[in-house]
């Protein structure tokens, strides 16, 4: 059975100059499916360097680059991000769990789809990475 | 906050719960190999229902070294295979090093435990798997190894 998919809510709901403070300080974690995975396929690379690799993409991430907010089905809020890394469109999501309060990169790859975000469109990558 | 490492609902899903749990013998991809399993018991926060982690700092170091450990441990037994499979076909330590362009004496330090880069463990890999015909092609470019592609036609034809 598919699981059920985030819907879209009024956002932003993460300060992003707190989140980065956290992520600069070290304070986050990384999900491996959407994240880490994908990262290591695309670049032959280790966990470690995967971590780093989504550090900083979070850590280039401004203000216009905000696409929008999905609400889980648990009531979770994440902030979707669109960003052009490397000449490619990235797709970020991140979230400040209401569980523990602690910020989690939750989604950082390729966009599969194109990303309107408040700067503009985000083209969709042509990049496998799954 | 709650401590790192206590049960957290999945950001993943959106459903689950994560929860310590055991990883070993679970698959996954690390450098050029997308099939690592983790052989040794590591506890991390795994999703019950989408199988989804999320890592602190130092969960990703811990996976990370398991992992490295169980890739080396892969590597160097399937270099080390590749490698004997390769003189027992009667190629020479010296025609393996000029077909991969390795140094003198490289050879005998993988079969001794060092890691091959991933461009070296291909060649090999393609070595092993069609001899003659790479040796045939490449010799091409390097005419001395035209002779070990003789010598393997020769090995074949009298097999």
């Amino acid at each position: 059975m598919p699981l059920p998919l985030g819907r879209s809510v009024p956002g932003p709901a993460v300060d992003l100059a707190q989140f980065q403070a956290q992520v600069r300080a070290g304070n986050f974690h990384v999900y491996v499916t959407r994240a880490l995975t994908c990262i290591q396929r695309l670049r032959e690379c280790r966990p470690r360097e995967a971590r780093e690799y989504a550090r900083r993409a979070v850590l280039s991430l401004q203000e216009g680059d905000y696409a929008h907010t999905v609400k889980m089905p648990d009531g979770q809020l994440m902030d979707v991000y669109g960003k052009v890394i490397e000449e490619d469109g990235w797709y970020l999501k991140i979230e400040i769990s209401m569980h523990d309060g602690q910020p989690g990169i939750v989604s950082c790859h390729p966009a599969a789809h194109d990303l309107a975000t408040r700067s503009g469109v985000v083209r969709a990558s042509t990049r496998r990475f799954q | 906050m709650k401590p790192a490492g206590t049960d957290r609902p999945c950001g993943g899903c959106g459903v689950g719960t994560l929860r310590p749990t055991n990883v070993a013998g679970m698959v996954m991809g690390h450098r050029d190999d997308p099939r690592v399993r983790i052989r040794e018991d590591l506890i991390l926060p795994v999703c019950g229902v989408c199988g989804d982690m999320a890592l602190n700092r130092e969960n990703t170091g811990a996976l990370d070294d398991a992992l490295e450990r169980s890739y080396r441990r892969k590597r160097l037994r399937q270099q080390r295979a590749l490698i004997n499979d390769l003189r027992r076909a009667g190629l020479t330590q010296v025609q393996i090093e000029r077909f991969a362009t390795l140094s003198p004496g490289y050879v005998s330090k993988l079969r001794k435990g060092k890691l091959a880069s991933g461009a070296t463990f291909r060649l090999l890999y393609l070595l092993r798997a069609f001899p003659r015909e790479a040796l045939r092609v490449v010799s091409r470019l390097d005419p001395e190894l035209a002779e070990a592609g003789s010598k393997l036609d020769s090995l074949a034809g009298t097999g």
